[in-house]
């Protein structure tokens, strides 16, 4: 990198920089090459080992007084030999620790070192020869180029076509350096010999093919790569494979360009880009087999498909050692395409990675030459072809900017020449407009990101750093930015309920088909997820009790009495539509203190009342589950049919409260301490009384009598309530139950009763004949007894 | 002679006051200094016959004899109850336990929720909300999150199973950026807004990594020139000094989110060491906050704006992240792990 953009700074520097003006930096670590004293040496002296025929003794010279003895096996040591000596205290990445050892009788100070113990290939044949011309007694992770420094840079989506490679990260910092890059342009001359003898490409499908650039070269050695190329795979974390393989990845991590080779020998005529058929199938590099959708891309000769376009070759067309001739592919596939095959496939890899972020198609024709260079250079062999289909080459855009824009957005001033300045160091040509204050910015292929204004005042602003960028208070117009009714409710009605004894969790959204058929929900009436985490997270919920109910039984381990609340929301499934809706809920969980003496069902009722109270939820029935007409509730299934009751205000239904169904209670765990509420929260809220009207408390005192009825058990307090109302008016202003009292066949109920008018004293002969009506009545309608 | 008929019973009185002996004599003595029927009182009463001359000068004197022996009756009542109380007799053990009264707890997430939109609602932000399980198209496509992107990577996605009327595509949504649209679908800019609520991604949880998450997105537009990165800067600057109560600055990265242009990833001045370097920044002076930028004019045209017309920012990052700050917690799975002795702390 260092190399590519001629940077002076150190790693720490650089990373600061790209960290403020172009990509975040993950990390930034020493090559872990693990050749510590690991130094190169001269074969001085070779003599045969007194004990044993296959070995010899060597002494290393590895500067002007050090000298080592060293016991070596190899048979390829020389005398004269540059080698690489491992010293004791070396632990080498093919996993030896080196120490002073005696061998047979002879002290050996260390180990000479073949290519596979160094970590650097598989040759084990012999010990790895440098040549003469190296200077002995220094480092060889120096010597080798593996003494580094990786900086992990995190490339954003938006910039594979140009900042995926070394060269275009080098050309980043070279610009953030305030330079321009120190490698050059590629130079235009043909590439082509003069007898084009590379088969023919055609690009059959011009919508997955941009490009399609190919290089003939024969009587190519497949061997292992020179040293110091395999030293810049290592450090840039690929494996060495054979001289052609590391050429092409050497060259996509150079500039971005994926490669692909091919054993020409295998193809049979033409090359075809295009759409797999139909059960087409593939066996990949990899040795997976693979069928073909008819959406994959592939390259094909007149038999069959050869390689997944842009995922991974095939494994029928792939180079081997006794490969003599290559095709080597330099193309430009369409980004979508190859994420859908990357997907569909499941095969992310390093060229996928690239093609499905865009490529610049100008690319491969500046590739090429490189390519044919190294792989004359180290593959012998020659160049004999080329072909490149490029059907509508892309050229340059040019980019209208206005500097006002640029201020506007930024919110600074931003002289024009240093904008000039800024979008020349990126590479782009600007061209000012006279006369106006507007550039004219032509954007080289490469930079597809770069497609508006907004784009380029975006480099421009990272390119100046966005700390220069000083905070200023925006100038508004007055508005009353009061949160909505729903929202001011739901954080009042929170905060009440906390207050009140009941804490808030909150839950997952969804429960598995497990919990919905113990919660008795339907089945069919959850929205569903389609790539679940885990079965026991696919539907969505129906009610917040599942969730709430399981979390409430994990807490009882701990505590004996809890209140809790959850308001979240729901999902179902709009039938008429079939698309997914959502409502607010309200869930509430209470759970008694063992010691209770009262039902815990009338120690929720009566926080809840005291809620409704607080809020001016007026005109509350309760209604038995059991005789309430369908609710419209979804969490109905999960409560008792007797010991629960549908809520509502003036004939629109709240929500739900009672125990839970016994096959629930028996589910999840819970006896009749434990009981549940579900309300609709736009409900709850529809039901408030907007404004209060003030009303004068009763000026005349009222008339008070107690009353005591007895009466058949099935007659509920509501029931007497409503007699009670309806025989009692107008005189009877309020009542009280204070005494409920169970026996033998029925129930006794007491009550205060406040008699009274609101313009003057009623007579106590008046308040007794309305006495005698609600006794009257009551008699009549449901065969009560009055008590003494 | 009445001044001097004063000055001798409030003399005697005072006197009497001071030697006595027990609540019984007091009494007498009230009634005998200070009752109805007391001479003093009948000075009192009589003074309405007395020529002005008299009455300025006696008027004042009888009154203030009065207060003196009330004064005095009380000392003496105060001191015979401190003579005759056995206090520690009737002491409470103060350090006892009090009865339990019910008290619940919010969950932190919706503590901090109502903290941040105290401080947007200051600044004349709205609070508004969409929906959870959201189309595809308001999750991603309106956001200039094209499909077979690679910016469709970054989040990964609950996806609903395919309805069989219905063309749309639906998610569990990503993150709040989605009511940025619908927002804008039934508004007119100058404004802004605030959306806070629960997202979801589809990914293994650990310590720090959790399915279901809060979130909440900023945004705030106007015509060209009105709403500009240094305005962002601003509101940020503003609502963390508010919400940690200490001065912070805001520093901004270019980064890539498809939905704004120009992208930031943007940081926040450590609370614990304030840009020196600390453990809690891991040495780099800085926390990484969240995302934001310019709105991307295509997300404008996206919700019927003409392109150009308009200028704001959007910004979105974690309510679930800001209270694990405020609160110094160490795993997000307790934030929904339901555990009482988790929420009853806050």
């Amino acid at each position: 990198m260092k190399e590519l953009s001629g940077t002076k700074k150190s790693p720490e520097q650089l990373a600061k920089l790209l960290l403020t003006h172009a990509f975040e930096v993950e990390g930034i670590e020493a090559f872990p090459h693990g050749l510590n004293n690991v130094i190169i040496g001269k074969v001085a002296k070779l003599e045969k080992h007194p004990n044993a025929d296959k070995l010899r003794v060597a002494r290393v010279e590895c500067g002007k007084k050090e000298v080592y003895t060293i016991v070596c096996g190899a048979p390829n040591v020389a005398e004269g030999q540059r080698v690489v000596v491992a010293l004791p205290g070396a632990k080498l990445p093919g996993g030896i620790d080196i120490k002073e050892t005696e061998i047979r009788g002879v002290r050996s100070a260390g180990m000479i070192c073949s290519a596979r113990e160094l970590g650097l290939g598989d040759d084990h044949q012999g010990i790895l020869v440098l040549p003469e011309d190296v200077s002995i007694g220094i480092l060889f992770a120096e010597y080798a180029g593996l003494e580094d420094s990786l900086i992990e840079v995190k490339i954003l989506p938006d910039r594979g076509s140009d900042a995926l490679s070394c060269q275009g990260l080098a050309r980043e910092i070279a610009a953030l350096d305030g330079r321009t890059p120190q490698f050059a342009e590629p130079k235009k001359k043909s590439l082509v010999p003069l007898r084009n003898r590379a088969p023919r490409a055609v690009i059959a499908d011009k919508r997955g093919c941009f490009r399609y650039l190919g290089l003939s070269l024969r009587n190519i050695t497949v061997t292992e790569s020179p040293l110091w190329l395999k030293a810049r795979l290592i450090v840039s974390g690929l494996r060495p494979v054979n001289n052609i393989v590391d050429i092409t990845n050497y060259l996509m991590l150079l500039t971005g360009q994926p490669m692909h080779a091919f054993d020409e020998d295998k193809i049979s005529g033409a090359i075809t880009i295009r759409r797999a058929k139909k059960n087409e199938k593939i066996t990949l590099l990899n040795g997976e087999k693979k069928r073909l959708s008819p959406e994959d891309l592939v390259i094909a000769d007149n038999k069959k498909a050869l390689a997944l376009a842009g995922v991974m070759g095939g494994a029928d067309s792939a180079i081997d050692p006794k490969t003599k001739n290559i095709f080597l592919e330099i193309a430009t596939f369409d980004g979508p395409t190859i994420r859908r095959t990357k997907t569909r496939h499941t095969l992310p890899t390093d060229a996928s990675y690239r093609f499905e972020r865009g490529l610049d198609p100008n690319l491969p024709g500046e590739t090429a030459r490189e390519a044919a260079s190294l792989i004359t250079s180290f593959a012998s062999g020659t160049l004999v072809g080329m072909r490149d289909a490029y059907p509508k080459p892309i050229k340059p855009w040019t980019i209208a900017l206005s500097i006002e824009r640029v201020e506007n957005v930024l919110g600074t001033k931003f002289p024009l020449f240093e904008a000039v300045q800024h979008l020349a160091l990126l590479g782009l040509r600007v061209r000012k407009v006279s006369g106006e204050k507007s550039l004219l910015v032509t954007v080289p292929t490469r930079r597809p990101d770069l497609r508006d204004e907004w784009n380029l005042i975006e480099e421009i602003g990272r390119m100046r750093g966005y700390e220069t960028i000083v905070p200023v208070a925006p100038t508004l117009s007055l508005v009353a930015a009061l949160p909505t009714p729903e929202k001011r409710f739901r954080r009042l009605a929170k905060e009440y309920l906390a207050a009140t004894g009941f804490d808030e969790l909150i839950t997952y959204s969804f429960y598995g088909e497990k919990d919905c058929s113990a919660a008795r929900l339907p089945r069919e009436n959850h929205l569903e997820l389609a790539n679940p985490m885990n079965p026991e997270q696919a539907l969505l919920r129906l009610s917040l009790l599942p969730t709430l109910l399981r979390k409430v039984r994990e807490n009882l381990r701990h505590t004996d009495t809890l209140g809790a609340f959850e308001w979240e929301n729901v999902f179902f499934r709009d039938a008429k539509k079939d698309i997914p809706k959502e409502e607010e809920k309200l869930a509430l969980a209470f759970v008694a203190p063992k010691k209770n003496v009262a039902e815990a069902f009338f120690v929720l009722k009566g926080k809840l009342e005291a809620l409704f109270e607080t809020f001016h939820i007026g005109d509350i029935a309760y209604e038995p589950l059991a005789k309430a007409e369908t609710s419209g509730i979804a969490a109905t299934p999960m409560f008792h049919p007797t010991r629960s009751t549908i809520v509502s205000a003036k004939g629109r239904t709240l929500g739900i409260v009672g125990e839970l169904h016994p096959l629930l209670a028996r589910a999840f765990d819970f006896d009749n301490r434990a009981v549940f509420a579900e309300f609709d929260t736009r409900a709850l809220l529809a039901a408030r009384t907007e404004t209060v009207v003030y009303e004068a408390p009763q000026r005349f005192p009222y008339v008070l009598r107690d009353i005591s009825l007895s009466f058949p058990h099935r007659i509920s307090v509501g029931d007497v309530e409503k007699l009670l109302r309806d025989a009692g008016a107008p005189l009877l202003r309020r009542f009280e139950l204070f005494d409920i009292y169970e026996q033998g066949e029925g129930k006794s109920l007491a009550f205060h009763l406040y008699f009274g008018l609101p313009d003057r004293t009623l007579s106590g002969d008046e308040a007794d004949q309305a006495f005698q009506n609600i006794v009257e009545s009551a008699k009549e309608r449901f065969s009560a007894r009055l008590k003494d | 002679m009445i001044q001097e008929r004063i000055a001798t019973i409030l003399d005697e009185g005072k006197r009497s006051f001071a030697v006595v002996k027990n609540e019984t004599e007091l009494v007498l003595l009230e009634v005998r200094y200070l009752g109805r029927k007391s001479e003093l009182n009948d000075i009192l009463k009589g003074l309405k016959d007395l020529s002005p001359e008299e009455k300025r000068v006696i008027g004042p004197l009888a009154n203030r004899a009065k207060q003196e022996l009330s004064a005095a009756l009380l000392s003496a009542r105060g001191a015979l109850l401190e003579q005759g109380t056995d206090w520690d007799a009737v002491a409470l053990d103060v350090t006892a336990p009090g009865i339990p009264a019910s008290c619940g707890h919010l969950h932190p997430i919706t503590r901090i929720e109502h903290d941040v939109e105290d401080i947007f609602t200051s600044l004349g932000f709205d609070v508004a909300d969409g929906p959870e399980a959201e189309e595809e198209w308001y999750n991603f496509d309106a956001l200039n999150v094209p499909a077979d992107h690679p910016a469709r990577d970054m989040q990964d996605t609950f996806w609903l199973k395919a309805s069989k009327k219905s063309k749309n595509n639906y998610v569990l949504r990503t993150h709040t950026s989605p009511v940025q649209i619908r927002y804008m679908e039934t508004h007119t800019p100058p404004f802004r807004v605030i959306v806070p609520g629960r997202v979801f991604r589809n990914e293994a949880t650990d310590a720090s990594h959790e399915h279901t998450f809060h979130q909440f997105e900023c945004l705030m537009v106007g015509r060209e020139g009105e709403v500009s990165v240094a305005t962002f800067k601003y509101v940020a600057e503003t609502f963390f000094g508010k919400f940690f109560g200490k001065k912070v600055t805001v520093r901004l990265r270019p980064s890539y989110f498809p939905f704004v242009e120009p992208g930031f990833e943007f940081d926040i001045s450590c609370l614990s060491c304030d840009k020196k370097g600390c453990p809690v920044c891991k040495q780099s002076g800085w926390l990484e906050i969240g995302g934001a930028g310019m709105v991307n004019q295509k997300v404008f045209e996206a919700a019927g704006y003409p392109r150009g017309k308009y200028q704001g920012f959007a910004w979105g990052f974690g309510l679930t992240r800001l209270a694990m700050m405020k609160y110094k917690i160490p795993d997000i799975r307790l934030l929904l792990s339901g555990d009482l002795r988790f929420i009853r702390q806050f």
